[in-house]
């Protein structure tokens, strides 16, 4: 193993261990080292990252629909390597899909019980701020932060040959010096985003699953069954991982939106379906009518501080999940053109998000509106709990919960498996096909770590570690937007023209 | 083609600096000057100073050796030059750069400036930088884009009046957006770059084309400075993108910030066939 060839991957490695470390024998220093770093950040920097996503969203769609929409990301003559289902599958279970089930009761009842203070809580226009600010977090904005990150990643490495690391993006500003330190650099502070994110996750997922688990199955929800439960976890992901993108990760994919619509489909029969299908409807039209204004409002007056505990949070978070969802998703769409690739993203997740928060969201607010169900007290006291809570208003709400853990339990492991794939990626110079042994380490390195700071606390403070790396992505990511630009206008200016002129 | 210079003459130039700038014309093989004052607002009683004025300049001029006649107008400074010049026939239009402040030149324009950007001529901006004076011409160097502009300028460049010893062929390119295509697109430049510096090679001591990476304006001004050459010779394109139409061309940004005398010569500018070296 050569060190130069791994210098990204020993460095990152050795890194990411002195985090964990000082996460597990002095988490509460962790803790209050991340949570003053945070809170600067989001405090001082949360219109930096409104604009800044705002911006990713205006470039992507610029994107779709100016000329270079029509250029493929690979060569002229390619075929997209994975179906649309399979495609579609993928991008949802990699970008959204363990946050939805996680979120899609818990939000709109936390934006209904505590909205900002010029809105009364619990109010029907708290519902409709619940529901809108949902349809917000989830809405097309995230999934702009993922197209810019993956769009570029795909542009450079399967247009121009480059490998598909987030440095080589880099190319058109820095040129070679992405082979050093600045590539380095860019790749290892991607690595870090991504591996805290996952460890995060991992922990704080396990212990929903634990808890659904639990409220069906005779047994105590503790630490050991969550240990056991990563454990599960993480021999599953690193199967999956180990058989490649083509069969686990797609066949679980495809399974899961399967049961994901399944679920989505019952509980829109057997619940309020009108009340449900004129949730969406209105909140769609409240989304489209004010989309420009929320997307800039930090409403600096009166809900400063809402904002910056959701939507910055959000926004943050989103960030640092891009360069693995990114280089996930650009790894899945080789083949696809610019316009079928934006659109397919911003489009195809986004609406099934929203039929999914009008569907647990509006059933919950229907509920608690009409009865006061107490759904919403229980998402106060545990935010994992709401979902469950819901089922038991329904028939079958055993089965429900056991579909639920199942499709938990994939997602996460979904997840998992592509920042296991991504991660040996990006550490091991873009290699398409990355070493088996890469994946284990790191599918090793993130489950030990989810488990030992589960047990030692820290993992928050990990978390808030993510979202701090959000900062310098965001900025790294209006880079690529500009390096992409100069990219295609090389393309078209200098190679179609001179094409279309010999041709 | 550079016989006939139609120089513009605001009465505000230090002396000093504006026979050095009649000497500089000489290298170009200039016989024969037009002196303009163009004043937009002229009263009976302004014009026997600014014609007594003109005179001494003219005398001036004279010494070099070139013909000179002197004009006065009356309008708008920037398009009597450009139809005086013209109307004279002349080969190109002569400034003496003043710089401005970014204040001034904001809320009152640049005269200069708006010559450069109306004329089909071409313009040379004699600007010595600051304390500084030049009237001899050693070192040239030309931007090129390797496009449109070499057909207009390379006749100016090889003419044999055009008496600079060394010559400095800089291209400043976009970098390609990978590895293997920056290659390709580097070799192909130096193949451009060679070619052009083969057919000035007659005319010049030394011909030596430089490859660089960047933004045209401040590359072209670092490099400008680093090589300490005494004119740097740019072609004006007409076809501009959206940005340069709003900023300007590197044509019109570069007198601002180079502190060197240029020569600027638009691809329209009608032009005789010049005789070699």
């Amino acid at each position: 193993m050569k060190l130069k060839n791994n210098i990204v991957f020993v460095i990152s490695l050795l890194a990411i261990l002195i985090v964990i470390l000082a996460g597990i024998f002095s988490s509460e220093a962790l803790d209050r080292g991340s949570t003053w770093l945070h809170d600067e950040i989001i405090s001082n920097f949360g219109w930096f990252y409104l604009i800044a996503t705002f911006l990713f969203l205006v470039f992507s769609l610029y994107m779709a629909l100016s000329r270079y929409g029509h250029i493929k990301l690979g060569m002229d003559h390619e075929k997209p390597r994975f179906s649309y289902f399979g495609w579609a599958s993928m991008l949802f279970a990699a970008g959204m899909g363990i946050g939805l089930i996680f979120w899609g009761v818990a939000e709109p009842m936390s934006h209904y019980m505590s909205p900002p203070g010029y809105i009364e809580a619990g109010s029907p226009e708290a519902a409709r701020f619940a529901m809108l600010h949902s349809f917000f977090h989830w809405g097309v904005h995230p999934w702009a932060v993922y197209i810019v990150m993956s769009l570029s990643i795909a542009y450079f490495s399967f247009r121009r040959g480059m490998p598909p690391l987030i440095s080589s993006c880099f190319y058109p500003l820095i040129g070679n010096r992405i082979y050093g330190f600045p590539g380095y650099f860019i790749d290892i502070l991607a690595v870090f985003a991504t591996v805290f994110g996952i460890v995060t996750s991992l922990g704080l997922g396990a212990m929903q699953i634990n808890s659904g688990l639990a409220s069906i199955l005779p047994f105590e929800a503790g630490l050991f069954s969550t240990l056991v439960i990563i454990g599960i976890i993480t021999a599953i992901f690193m199967a999956s991982s180990v058989a490649g993108l083509d069969r686990g990760m797609q066949i679980m994919s495809k399974s899961n939106i399967m049961l994901a619509v399944l679920l989505l489909l019952f509980l829109l029969l057997m619940g309020p379906t009108n009340m449900i299908l004129n949730v969406f409807i209105s909140t769609f039209s409240d989304y489209i009518t004010a989309l420009f204004n929320i997307s800039l409002t930090t409403y600096p007056f009166i809900g400063l501080q809402w904002t910056q505990d959701w939507t910055l949070f959000y926004w943050a978070w989103w960030i640092s999940w891009s360069p693995f969802v990114g280089l996930f998703i650009a790894s899945i769409s080789r083949g696809r053109t610019i316009r079928e690739f934006i659109s397919g993203a911003l489009l195809i997740p986004t609406l099934l998000t929203f039929v999914w928060f009008s569907v647990f969201g509006g059933t919950a607010l229907s509920l608690e509106l009409g009865n006061g169900s107490g759904i919403a007290a229980a998402v106060v006291q545990d935010v994992s709990t709401g979902l469950f809570h819901l089922y038991s208003f329904y028939p079958f709400s055993e089965f429900l919960t056991l579909l639920t853990v199942l499709l938990l339990v994939i997602f996460f492991v979904t997840s998992a498996d592509a920042a296991t794939f991504v991660l040996s990626l990006m550490t091991s110079r873009g290699k398409e096909d990355p070493p088996t042994s890469k994946k284990i380490v790191w599918g090793l390195t993130v489950s030990v770590a989810a488990a030992i700071l589960l047990f030692a606390g820290g993992l928050e403070g990990l978390q808030r570690m993510a979202i701090a790396a959000a900062l310098p992505f965001s900025a790294i990511m209006l880079l690529m937007c500009f390096c992409l630009l100069r990219g295609l206008r090389y393309e078209f200016r200098y190679e179609r023209n001179k094409a279309r002129t010999d041709g | 083609m550079l016989q006939r210079a139609a120089v513009k003459i605001s009465l505000k130039e230090p002396r000093k600096s504006l026979m050095d700038m009649f000497e500089f014309l000489g290298n170009f093989g200039t016989r024969e000057i037009h002196l303009i004052h163009v004043s937009p607002k002229l009263t009976a009683q302004q014009q026997p100073g600014i014609e007594e004025k003109l005179e001494k300049i003219s005398k001036d001029a004279g010494n070099f050796g070139f013909s000179v006649q002197t004009h006065i107008r009356c309008g708008h400074v920037a398009v009597i030059i450009n139809e005086m010049a013209e109307e004279k026939k002349a080969g190109y239009i002569a400034l003496h750069w003043m710089s401005k402040s970014l204040f001034r030149t904001a809320l009152f324009g640049h005269i200069e400036s708006d010559i450069l950007r109306l004329s089909n001529l071409p313009v040379f901006i004699y600007n010595p930088g600051l304390f500084k004076s030049k009237a001899s011409l050693e070192h040239v160097m030309y931007a090129t884009n390797l496009k449109d502009t070499d057909g207009a300028v390379l006749p100016y460049l090889v003419d044999r009046r055009f008496t600079g010893k060394r010559l400095y062929l800089l291209h400043v390119g976009e970098r390609a957006p990978d590895p293997a295509t920056e290659e390709i697109r580097r070799k192909r430049v130096l193949d451009n770059l060679n070619r052009l510096a083969r057919e000035c090679a007659h005319a010049y001591d030394s011909v030596q084309p430089i490859e660089i990476i960047g933004a045209a304006h401040k590359q072209i001004v670092k490099q400008a400075a680093m090589l300490d050459v005494d004119l740097v010779v740019v072609g004006k394109s007409e076809k501009l993108d959206a940005m340069s139409q709003m900023v300007g061309s590197t044509a019109e940004i570069l007198p601002h910030r180079t502190g060197r005398s240029i020569f600027i010569i638009p691809v329209l500018c009608g032009l005789s066939i010049p005789e070699n070296k």
